[in-house]
Formats: C-alpha cells, sequence, structure tokens
C-alpha cells in the first residue's frame, strides 16, 4: 500500500511539475547580458579565441597550417638532402678565410655540424621542428590560461 | 542583421527557459538572473554553432544545470545547511497519509496561474537539498544514478531527498491524488 502511495504520490508531484509553464525572465535579462558581450561582439575576429571565429575562417586556418607544416616537411628534407651534398667545410673554409682566429673552430664545428645532419637523416630533422613547434604551442596555450585566469580575476573584482 | 542582433532574437527565444532551469534550481531571482546571464554569455562564445542547431534548447539546458549545480557546490555551506534541517521538522509531520481526490479539489477552485504560482512558491521553498534532486528528477528527466554522480551525494540520499521533497509538495499544496 505503501509503495502504491509513493508510486501515486511520484504520479502526481510528476503531473504537477510537468504542467507548470516557464517562468518569465525578467526584461533586464537580455539588457544584461547583451552589456556583458559588448566587449566581444565589437572585439574584432582575430582578436577573439580561435573557437569562436566564423567557420569559414577556421577551415582556411586550418588549411594555412595544414600547408605550413606541409612545407615545413618538405622544406627540411630539402634542406637536409642539399647539405649532404655539398662540402661545408671547404665553402666555410673560404669565406672564414680572413678570420683566422677562429677560423679552426668554425671548421670544426661546421665539420661536426654536416656529420650530424648526414648522420640524423630527415626523420630526425622533422622530429626536432615539430617539438619546436609543439613547444611554441604549449607556450601559447599556457600563455592564454594564465591571460584568462588574470582577465577572470580581474573582471571579479 | 549583425550577430548581437540575431543572438538578442536567439536569446528571446530561450531566456524564460534558461531562467526557469535557473530559477527553480536556485530559488534565488538575482543568483538565477546571474546564472543566466553566464549561460548566454557562453552561448554566445560559441553562437556559430548554436545559432541553427535544432540541439540549442538541450545544450543551453545542459550548461544552465551544470552552472546552477556548480555554483550550489561553492556555496557548499547553505547546501550542508539545509541538508541537515531535513530530518528533523519535516519527519515529525510526515504522516504518509495520502489524500485522494474529492470532487471539490482545490484546483478547481484557483484559476490555473494562481495554482502555478502555489506551485512555484513551495517549490522554491523547499530546502535546497530536497529541491535540486526533485528539480533535476522531474523537470530534467535525470535517473537518480545520474543525480547522485550530478550531486556528488549516494543514490540513497538522492530517494530520500526527493521522497522528502513529494512529501512536502503534497501536505503545502494539499495535493490529492488521482485527478490531478
Amino acid at each position: 500500500m505503501h509503495n502504491g502511495n509513493d508510486q501515486q504520490l511520484e504520479a502526481a508531484v510528476d503531473r504537477v511539475l510537468k504542467a507548470l509553464p516557464p517562468l518569465k525572465a525578467p526584461d533586464t535579462l537580455i539588457p544584461r547580458v547583451l552589456a556583458a558581450i559588448e566587449p566581444a561582439a565589437s572585439m574584432r575576429w582575430y582578436r577573439r579565441p580561435w573557437q569562436t571565429w566564423p567557420r569559414a575562417l577556421q577551415l582556411a586556418l586550418l588549411c594555412v597550417a595544414i600547408a605550413l607544416c606541409a612545407g615545413l616537411y618538405v622544406g627540411i628534407g630539402q634542406i637536409a638532402n642539399a647539405l649532404r651534398g655539398t662540402h661545408v667545410a671547404a665553402q666555410l673554409n673560404d669565406v672564414l678565410s680572413t678570420l683566422s682566429a677562429g677560423r679552426q673552430v668554425a671548421i670544426a664545428l661546421a665539420n661536426a655540424g654536416s656529420l650530424v645532419l648526414a648522420r640524423l637523416g630527415t626523420g630526425w630533422l622533422v622530429a626536432c621542428g615539430v617539438l619546436v613547434l609543439l613547444s611554441y604551442a604549449a607556450c601559447v596555450g599556457l600563455g592564454t590560461i594564465f591571460a584568462r585566469l588574470a582577465w577572470a580575476r580581474n573582471s571579479q573584482n | 542583421m549583425t550577430d548581437t542582433e540575431q543572438f538578442e532574437v536567439f536569446m528571446r527565444q530561450y531566456q524564460d527557459m534558461v531562467y526557469s532551469t535557473c530559477m527553480r534550481l536556485l530559488a534565488n531571482d538575482t543568483e538565477a538572473q546571474d546564472i543566466a546571464q553566464e549561460v548566454f554569455v557562453k552561448a554566445f562564445e560559441r553562437f556559430d554553432t548554436l545559432r541553427d542547431s535544432p540541439t540549442a534548447g538541450g545544450w543551453l539546458k545542459t550548461v544552465a544545470t551544470n552552472l546552477c549545480i556548480n555554483h550550489l557546490r561553492r556555496h557548499r555551506w547553505r547546501w550542508l545547511s539545509f541538508s541537515e534541517l531535513t530530518n528533523s521538522d519535516q519527519q515529525n509531520s510526515d504522516d504518509h497519509h495520502i489524500e485522494f481526490a474529492a470532487p471539490d479539489d482545490v484546483a478547481e477552485t484557483l484559476a490555473r496561474a494562481d495554482r502555478y504560482a502555489l506551485v512555484e512558491k513551495a517549490l522554491q521553498n523547499l530546502p535546497a537539498a530536497q529541491r535540486v534532486p526533485l528539480v533535476l528528477f522531474h523537470l530534467e528527466g535525470l535517473t537518480y544514478e545520474e543525480i547522485a554522480a550530478k550531486l556528488n551525494v549516494s543514490i540513497g540520499k538522492v530517494k530520500t531527498d526527493i521522497f522528502r521533497a513529494r512529501e512536502t509538495l503534497r501536505r503545502k499544496l494539499r495535493l490529492k491524488l488521482g485527478d490531478i
């Protein structure tokens, strides 16, 4: 009996609550929201967070980013191949012939560099490039988080 | 029409629903307005995807509910104090006797608007610990498990609080079962 009553009460409360019409929002709500979003709305699109950019611009930026990455990949490969095929040490020897003091050091470094480049291969160079990009992205991300935290604190004050 | 103007139209369409959700969960006009404002500011940030989305209403409701619960969590002291109040005075008057519908039910004599106002008032006067799970269950359609997870309490507590809330509403509204 008790369970039956509970179920009846549940059904009754459900009907009563679901029959409630929505409460009327105060007239001040929309002006408040508009005032709150006004700074963001008046901000130029490129100063807003990427997520809020128009979809077309997001796609365009994505395409540019992909093209840049592809260019970087191909470019690094080309540079690595070019360095491998030339006598870097000899070229530097001509250029640095006037600088007697640092000449030997520079030649040694150039030799070591060309050896390293030849040994590492394209994969390592690409990995280094990606690492640099990731580090840059991490810096941007952390900077954004700190800026937002600071902004939130300012707006609370 | 500029983005802001379009957003104003969007807000007019959903402001009552968002405000109702906040008001019924928080039972405080100022706080409900603050949270509703926060919901719409978030909506503006992703207005490009929301403006034509058929699920915009659901998204707004979910965000409003989550922000209200976060707001209540931030003011946990109030939540706890309400929870502690639920036992003594309420259980004393619980008689578990359910009245069944009479022909001259009070609902027939009250104007519908007055009745809605009574229900809203009774709902808002419920302690937060009872009102929130009740609203989440009956108005937001969440299960006991989902409510327990959202509020970070046990399922048993959710069931007890909802049961007490229903009993309180029954008494306050002189709810008669069967013809409501």
